[in-house]
């Protein structure tokens, strides 16, 4: 009789569904309404960034593993979250060159250079935002329903700065605050609308994807800090518009809590977010956009702080105690 | 609330029993214990007859001719008469009875302790005496696995009857059951028979897999951490499952030995999902015959629950003493993209042990044992939750056994 042998493995022998391009999937849809927002508030010319900042994210991780011959990685779809989130950052009139040379800086030297996905020390998309900064152009901010054109350059008279500065001077801007929480304001092109970013960081909470220590400890320390050290006299007013503006909402949902960059354990993780709202104060006050430079020094943090916080294993303390006691026979 | 899908179809199905195979391979191993034929090819044997004795005894299931002996099967031809050995008889009632006469009672019957991975005859003398708390583990977290749920709701009063038995086997007066919380018709049917009874206090726990690990199960129900290689016993613990109470009751009142195994017969490539009754030596192909046949090509056949139990390498290895499950996965159940590992720390957020799965494993394919020891390898319980959550279909569990293994080894080395 023909014996027909079967496959063997070690258990366990089922999976979970999830997997790498599912989970980076559901960070797409999360992000999704706050793009259609953004592109129904300042225009189609939001939708070239974006186009320009994922195929740049996208293309040269190909490129990059093409030429050192490593596995292709562009299937998992952490190149395309990248350029979204890093696209979201941006205000809707910067010129274009600076998303596509931004998405080549995360890509190549933040992500791939230290290894490729799950190995990079700092978030990609904070990094590159960060050095997007040092162009003056980047901060090319349009009011709402402004006609932008699609693809040329736009031309830098009549652009505003953000609802931010105005803060940074102590003063409160012109804006309502229910125009600030639904996203009517001047703001990055995914990061304007904070209702439906949290509705995004919400879908990601439920279906497991993030945890909400690292959002809730970035935004509760940063709004004690607005709160104890306030620039204006109307504290609770200054504080909400502080945590309403910039990319403070968006960072501590979508980008500290990027798996790689992020501490591990739950105690960890609160000192993270901690940290990372307290380093924001302290930028926003010295007059830099704090957020994403914040994110970037705590993401050196991520491991110290998980090695300082590692959880007892089961067991083992009990073992080391009984050693120095007396010997089992 | 667990993380693990659910996937039984068969906890409404009581057991049945199926025709009974004409070839049984009865298995003389089982977790490095052996037992040493002692009959000879061609003899006859009866029904409960002893066919080999060593550090357990294997009876025969069936009456009929030993076709063929080897070190690890004795191939036995079935010729359906079933005549029956003469069983041993019994003067004293159970309270006559001591801890020995009990343990030799065991020995005698061929059980087996599934909780142990030991003869439940070397478990009771590990734990009489000694042990202070005694808990019958009714907790059952795998998929597909209802074969311990469904005995304790056909047969609870042999159940509780059993329990009774080992209580007095170890010397202790009072004992925990900890029973599942999805299973809401056993912890009725069990406040029921025993709700105001002085010897059992039931306890629920809503902690899912892998509640049923011993020392995960002492952790949940009391609160103590049990130590790494140290036998539970010597920590006053003594931990018994469904299977080995219902054996030790039949054991005892019918005087019958341990020659049957209680599976469920589950996954997508039968027809029919049951719990069935089968002597051990059945093969997992004739199992699968009897309920329904394949519907799909099997891709892998798992002897014990998805989650821990064995993949066979051929479909006409036998069900053993301590098999609770057999399931025939298809592919459908492969999980075919990998990634490399994208720290989402699913695996720390699970695991039951509080151990850092990833760094772990990361740790050890460096060659760092060291640090595999600083970061706890050795409380790895293996229950495969790290492997299942992982996204990046990274084979974490199979890691932290080579990592648990390389610690030992570092330790005391043991020469080949």
């Amino acid at each position: 009789m023909e014996r027909k042998l079967l496959n063997v493995s070690h258990f366990p022998h089922i999976r979970h569904q999830d997997t790498t391009r599912s989970i980076m999937g559901d960070v797409i849809i999360a992000l999704v309404p706050s793009l259609i927002w953004g592109a129904y508030i300042f225009g189609v010319r939001v939708l070239s960034v974006v186009a320009v900042s994922v195929l740049s994210c996208v293309i040269s991780e190909a490129v990059f593993c093409l030429v050192l011959r490593k596995n292709q990685t562009v299937g998992d779809l952490s190149a395309v979250v990248t350029g979204i989130i890093l696209a979201c950052t941006f205000p809707a009139a910067v010129p274009l060159w600076i998303p596509a040379v931004s998405g080549v800086f995360a890509i190549v030297f933040v992500k791939q250079l230290f290894g490729g996905i799950g190995k990079n020390i700092l978030n990609p998309a904070a990094a590159a935002r960060v050095l997007a900064c040092l162009f003056p152009q980047t901060e090319r901010y349009s009011l709402p329903f402004e006609k932008l054109p699609v693809l040329a350059e736009v031309s830098p008279e009549g652009l505003v700065s953000e609802a931010i500065y105005d803060l940074k001077d102590g003063i409160i801007p012109p804006i309502s605050l229910f125009d600030m929480f639904i996203g009517n304001s001047v703001g990055g092109i995914g990061t304007v609308s904070c209702l439906l970013l949290v509705a995004g960081g919400l879908y990601l909470v439920v279906r497991k994807i993030i945890s909400v220590r690292i959002p809730l400890a970035f935004l509760l320390s940063a709004a004690a800090m607005f709160y104890l050290f306030p620039k204006n006299i109307m504290t609770e007013e200054y504080m909400i518009y502080h945590l309403l503006s910039g990319g403070l909402v968006f960072c501590s949902i979508f980008m500290a809590t990027d798996f790689s960059t992020s501490p591990m354990t739950g105690t960890s993780r609160i000192i993270f977010g901690a940290g990372c709202g307290v380093i924001t104060v302290f930028l926003r006050y010295m007059g830099f956009e704090g957020v994403y430079t914040a994110l970037i020094i705590m993401n050196l943090s991520a491991g110290l702080l998980d090695r300082i916080t590692l959880p007892r294993p089961f067991g083992k303390v009990l073992s080391r105690n009984k050693k120095t006691k007396q010997p089992e026979e | 609330m667990s993380i693990i899908e659910q996937n039984n179809r068969t906890r409404s199905h009581s057991f049945e029993k199926i025709p009974l195979p004409s070839v049984l391979s009865v298995p003389l191993t089982l977790d490095g214990y052996t037992a040493t034929p002692v009959v000879k090819a061609g003899d006859k044997v009866k029904k409960y007859e002893k066919i080999a004795v060593g550090d357990y005894i294997v009876h025969s299931p069936v009456s009929g001719t030993v076709q063929a002996l080897s070190d690890e099967y004795a191939v036995i031809k079935n010729d359906f008469r079933e005549t029956t050995a003469e069983l041993i008889p019994e003067t004293k009632t159970i309270q006559e009875l001591s801890s020995e006469e009990l343990c030799q009672r065991a020995y005698q019957s061929g059980i087996w302790c599934k909780t142990r991975k030991a003869p439940l005859d070397k478990a009771i003398s590990e734990c009489a005496g000694k042990v202070s708390r005694v808990i019958i583990n009714l907790c059952e977290g795998q998929p597909f696995v209802s074969s311990a749920y469904r005995l304790c709701l056909d047969n609870i009063d042999a159940v509780l009857g059993g329990a009774k038995i080992l209580m007095k086997a170890c010397g202790v007066r009072r004992a925990v059951i900890a029973v599942d919380l999805k299973n809401f018709r056993l912890i009725k049917l069990l406040r029921e028979k025993c709700g105001k009874s002085p010897l059992f206090s039931i306890k629920v726990i809503t902690r899912g897999y892998p509640s049923e690990n011993p020392r995960r199960l002492v952790y949940i129900v009391d609160g103590v951490e049990s130590e790494n290689g140290k036998n539970l016993a010597l920590q006053g613990y003594g931990v018994f499952g469904a299977r080995e109470c219902y054996d030790f009751y039949t054991a005892q009142v019918n005087r019958t030995p341990s020659v049957n195994c209680f599976v469920t017969a589950e996954g997508d490539c039968i027809s029919t999902p049951k719990n069935i009754i089968v002597p051990i030596g059945t093969s997992a192909s004739y199992i699968a015959e009897c309920c329904g046949g394949y519907i799909k090509e099997p891709h892998k056949i798992i002897s014990g629950g998805a989650f821990d139990g064995e993949a066979l390498w051929d479909s006409d290895q036998p069900v053993n003493k301590d098999s609770t499950a057999v399931v025939f996965l298809s592919d459908a159940y492969v999980k075919k993209t990998g990634t490399a590992c994208i720290k989402c720390s699913r695996c720390v957020k699970y695991c039951p042990m509080f151990l850092m799965p990833l760094k772990i494993a990361e740790a050890h394919s460096k060659g760092k044992t060291e640090k595999c020891k600083e970061l706890g390898a050795e409380s790895c319980i293996q229950c495969g939750i790290c492997s299942y959550v992982c996204p990046a279909n990274i084979t974490v569990t199979q890691k932290m056994a080579q990592a648990k293994d390389a610690v030992k080894n570092k330790e005391n080395p043991t020469v080949f």
